[in-house]
């Protein structure tokens, strides 16, 4: 749980991005495992048994999680590059793959309060999510660019209230190049102002996605500091609340 | 969510527990599970509900759970019944 301070886990090499979020070595210890649904049952039984019937198990379980990394990259597809589409396949193929293998060394920590399918769904989604966030940055610079400070109130603010947040827009930028650390000016501006998915930030800087968000997370406690006593920053207005 | 909130909140969070990217990702199955059954799941996980209004891309994540999994009518449906869904073409 990140409250003030948190403790980055740098990204293990081999490793791929869905696996390596971590952030909290003080994180609640995982609750006890409960009995799982029938169908969720059947399941561990079939792969934690021997021979023919855990590797069609596996198969199943692979075929399951292809259909999923395929339904997320078909939802995606139209906000995708076209180079990434041409690969779509071939990249859900890889995500699949890639969470039949974390499906399978994290199976002593499903605690049966999720379905088993919808909690193996959850890694096909992690890993295509991450595959196509990275292929459809690939080659592509990360520009900190200026006018997207601009762009964000004026397409982030009601009509009425556009001026408002230009002049909040103003003075957040002033403490950002004034309060934070090279590092969390760096990662503040591209993911929060050019919307630079945590996931490619992490690649380039050599981190993992946990470590990126903590930045984050410092980074805006830092600037909150400045305007705590802000309307606009109290809960009735939004600001305070979660 | 107004968007002026979604602006402040983009920009400068909240105050509050906050279950990182990992811990967000451990409950994630069981918070959607909650959420989809119309269960209070951001009251019986309020540190992951605060992580997702904060990170865009577990945001994004969750987003792309939901309509996987409303994409399925149910543990009975397309997706376990070896039918490819409406939504799957690639």
């Amino acid at each position: 749980m990140l409250d003030g301070a948190v403790v980055a886990t740098w990204h293990p090499v081999g490793v791929s991005s869905a696996d390596s979020r971590s952030v909290d070595p003080a994180a609640p210890a995982p609750a006890a495992h409960i009995a799982p649904d029938p169908d969720s049952h059947a399941w561990l039984e079939r792969i934690r048994s021997d021979g023919q019937t855990r590797d069609q198990a596996i198969a199943e379980l692979h075929e399951y999680l292809l259909r999923a990394a395929r339904h997320e990259a078909g939802r995606r597809r139209p906000s995708l590059p076209a180079h990434v589409v041409a690969d779509l396949g071939e990249l859900a193929e890889q995500a699949a793959s890639d969470a039949a293998i974390v499906v399978l060394r994290k199976l002593d920590t499903y605690r049966g309060e999720s379905r088993f399918t919808t909690w193996a769904f959850k890694f096909a989604i992690f890993e295509v999510s991450a595959v196509l966030r990275r292929a459809a940055w690939r080659d592509r610079p990360i520009v900190l660019d200026d006018a997207s400070w601009g762009r964000m109130a004026e397409q982030s603010a009601q009509p009425d209230r556009v001026a408002e947040f230009r002049e909040m827009v103003v003075e957040i930028r002033r403490y950002v190049a004034t309060d934070l650390t090279p590092r969390q000016r760096e990662v503040f501006t591209a993911v929060v102002v050019d919307e630079v998915p945590m996931d490619v930030l992490a690649e380039r800087l050599d981190t993992s996605r946990g470590a990126i968000y903590k930045m984050l997370h410092d980074a805006r406690a830092k600037l909150r500091t400045r305007f705590a006593d802000r309307a606009w920053n109290e809960p009735a207005f939004g600001g305070g609340e979660r | 969510m107004t968007k002026g909130r979604d602006l402040i909140r983009r920009l400068i969070g909240s105050a509050g527990p906050d279950a990182g990217c990992e811990g967000c990702a451990d409950v994630l199955d069981i918070y959607l599970e909650c959420e989809l059954a119309g269960l209070a799941s951001a009251e019986r996980y309020p540190e992951a509900a605060a992580h997702l209004v904060h990170c865009p891309d577990c945001r994004e994540d969750h987003d792309a759970l939901v309509a996987l999994l409303t994409s399925i009518d149910g543990p009975r449906g397309r997706l376990h019944e070896g039918k490819r869904g409406a939504d799957t073409r690639i």
